[in-house]
């Protein structure tokens, strides 16, 4: 990661300008045992309370580790019931990264932010749709199965 | 305009020595911005400081677990 992937300057400045960048050994304790690592890379995007949101296990490129990263940030926000915020990274995922392997999740995780921040389902059979035309083969599309019925 | 060239040349390579292996110099001429950046990221080394600049910074953590070896 460090020669392929973190030495890329687009990583460096995401990271720089949106996350606080720990880094431990893999078998640092009492971290590696509270977060149940078993496999380097790791990587876990946490909250200011030490709370996990979100995580990435293996090589990642600049390209994945980024839209991963949104994804992650997204994450953090939707778990705080803070939608709007959510909704900033995850439209940025899907319309930037729409290629990349975090994207179906991307747009999964809009729907329910839409839904959650209005009360309308007519969002989560909009994410369905969309995910269904795009991404027929993600696990998303089939999470997002019943919401065609809305 | 050529003169000009060679002598930005001259003091961009100074600026960069000066600097470092960080550099991050934006130079200006005829509206064209040339923007160098050879930035490495600064990983925190322990969790209470990652935490106390995630408050104050209103960041998230991403904390990385590697192999050193």
């Amino acid at each position: 990661m460090d020669a392929v992937t973190y030495s890329q300057q687009s990583v460096v400045l995401f990271i720089e300008h949106n996350l606080i960048p720990l880094r431990v050994a893999f078998d640092a304790q009492p971290l590696a045992s509270d977060f149940a690592v078993t496999w380097t890379p790791t990587m876990v995007i946490v909250d200011s309370q030490g709370k996990e949101h979100h995580r990435i296990v293996g090589f990642f490129d600049a390209e994945a580790l980024i839209s991963s990263l949104l994804l992650g940030l997204g994450k953090v926000e939707y778990d705080s019931n803070k939608f709007n915020e959510a909704l900033g990274y995850l439209e940025k995922l899907v319309t930037e990264f729409s290629e990349s392997d975090s994207a179906p999740e991307g747009i999964f995780l809009i729907g329910v932010s839409r839904y959650k921040n209005t009360s309308n389902p007519l969002p989560l059979k909009e994410a369905y749709e969309q995910l269904q035309k795009r991404y027929p083969a993600s696990t998303w599309t089939k999470r997002a199965y019943p919401y065609r019925l809305l | 305009m050529i003169i000009l060239f060679v002598f930005e040349i001259i003091l961009l390579t100074g600026k960069l020595c000066c600097l470092g292996n960080v550099a991050d110099v934006i130079i200006s001429e005829d509206e064209q911005e040339v923007n160098i950046v050879n930035k490495k990221i600064q990983w925190e080394a322990e969790l209470a400081q990652a935490l106390q600049r995630s408050k104050a910074e209103m960041k998230p953590i991403l904390l990385d677990f590697h192999n050193p070896h």
